[in-house]
């Protein structure tokens, strides 16, 4: 096993606990003075991330599928993007827990996640 | 006429502030083209910009994926790779900071907003902690607000208030996120870049702006006077522009902001930002030269630009040392920049998916950019 790969993979073994810890934590309000690090689940920003990254590289930017896969590869890789062209919607998920959703709303305004 | 306005105007040393630079050409439903010819210029620039230095798929090296050149109001070169077009938006990622500053020049102009109000004056359900900070404390990322600016590359992703703002709690309203966060120095005091206070500057002129203009102000008062109606400007989960990032644009639209900056907020005679702004947003700002904190070796800042002036009183140097000091920029994560220099009347926008930090160098391209701008200006006059 490469450095690398060891690295990534003890940070997927953190990101496990940071899974476990906060999987099943409903959405924390806003805070009012936020203290680092903040209180947010990684792999829920993943998701969230390669959702709307995805989206906007598709219906955005107008690329393929397979650009936009490279183009929101992170690092961990554990979010997997899928496209639903007709829609133009995106989803991403990880570790089959994790999902999030994003929506092309129009050409000014571009893609939003859709928050659950 | 143009001789009694040029003794009027010696006879009395000043001109009217109000004017506008004097220029005939301005692009209309595209830019007027000549394309610069094939030279040693192009093939230097090209061979520097276009020439992949790492494995595609290890996101490594110089990664370039458009490259327009504008000089004397003409593009004079332009070139896309990696699969983009003419035709294709390009995230531009801070690049968009520039056009949130300058969106708020538009409302300044159009008596909307007052610089020198309190952040609280415009939105609703702010800590009181945050309401020292006047606009122009934001204009300037003088907020003092210890938001926290780095992104994927920290090891730390949840220390990044961009990460969380973006993707995370912060996303449901960014411009009140950053507002929340604890005062690291008193307003005006500081200077630290910060997504956050672009964010919050939208936050202010959404609320200034939309109730009179519409939601989607930013079109008819900036986008469509300068002819780049096609850009798409994304919001954040409260329905507000994001501000600091997410400006899609083609690069020949994104030359547009750079040209409406390059005359001085003026497109084909009329006034769209207040006489001085470019002046006053291309200057070392207060915050800036009080204190900066976080700030990187080719940090100078005026008001949501980058610029390459020397400070001597601080012992800054100009951060880009082959270009003219009179550059300006906006600059945007993975490689992307709108170049605007008005010594030699160009503008230069690359795009670009530079993921290895340090890989590309502004200073070595700027002045293969330059000569390639003179080159095909120098064409157009035979």
């Amino acid at each position: 096993m490469s450095l690398a790969r060891l690295t990534i993979a003890l940070r997927a073994a953190a990101l496990g606990v940071v899974l476990v810890g906060s999987s099943c934590a409903s959405t924390p309000p806003l805070p009012t003075a936020p203290a680092r690090p903040y209180d947010d689940s990684v792999l829920t920003m993943l998701v969230r991330y390669t959702a709307k990254e995805a989206c906007s590289c598709a219906f955005v930017m107008d690329r393929d599928d397979d650009y936009c896969r490279a183009w929101v590869k992170a690092s961990p890789s554990l979010a997997t993007p899928s496209f639903d062209r007709a829609r133009r919607r995106t989803r991403a998920t990880a570790l089959g827990v994790f999902a999030a959703d994003a929506q092309w709303v129009d050409n000014q305004v571009g893609c939003a996640l859709v928050t659950p | 006429m143009l001789v009694v306005s040029a003794l009027l105007l010696a006879a009395f040393g000043t001109a009217d502030a109000e004017a506008c630079p004097s220029r005939e050409i301005f692009p209309t439903t595209d830019w007027q083209t000549k394309a610069a010819p094939s030279s040693s210029a192009t093939a230097a620039l090209e061979a520097f910009a276009f020439s992949l230095t790492g494995a595609d798929e290890e996101r490594k090296g110089i990664r370039t994926d458009a490259v327009l050149i504008v000089k004397g109001g003409v593009v004079v070169y332009e070139r896309y790779a990696r699969g983009f077009t003419r035709d294709t938006r390009h995230l531009t990622w801070s690049v968009t900071k520039s056009l949130t500053g300058v969106l708020a020049g538009v409302g300044v102009r159009r008596g909307l907003v007052d610089l020198s109000a309190s952040i609280c004056s415009y939105v609703d359900g702010l800590p009181q902690a945050s309401c020292g900070i006047t606009v122009e404390h934001l204009l300037t990322m003088g907020s003092g607000l210890d938001w926290q600016e780095s992104y994927e590359e920290d090891e730390s992703l949840l220390h990044s208030s961009v990460l969380i703002g973006l993707y995370g709690s912060g996303q449901r309203d960014l411009g009140v996120f950053n507002a929340r966060h604890a005062l690291r120095d008193p307003p005006g005091t500081s200077w630290r870049y910060s997504s956050g206070d672009s964010a919050t500057l939208s936050r202010v002129l959404r609320k200034a702006m939309a109730p009179t203009l519409g939601e989607r102000f930013l079109w008819p008062t900036l986008l469509q006077p300068i002819g780049a109606e096609n850009g798409t400007v994304e919001l954040d989960g409260a329905g507000t522009m994001v501000g600091g990032s997410y400006w899609y644009a083609t690069a020949r639209d994104a030359a547009r902001l750079g040209y409406l900056a390059l005359n001085d907020g003026c497109w084909r005679g009329e006034r769209l930002l207040p006489a001085g702004w470019m002046a006053a947003s291309t200057t070392p700002n207060s915050a800036y030269l009080k204190k900066r904190v976080g700030a990187g070796a080719d940090d100078v800042y005026g008001r949501h630009w980058w610029l390459n002036r020397p400070v001597p009183d601080i012992g800054q140097k100009a951060p880009w040392p082959a270009a003219p000091e009179d550059l300006f920029a906006a600059r945007g994560h993975w490689g992307q920049s709108i170049l605007v220099i008005p010594s030699t009347d160009t503008i230069i926008v690359r795009f670009a998916d530079d993921r290895e930090a340090g890989a590309f160098d502004l200073n070595r391209f700027i002045p293969l950019a330059q000569a390639v701008a003179d080159t095909g200006a120098a064409e157009e006059l035979r």
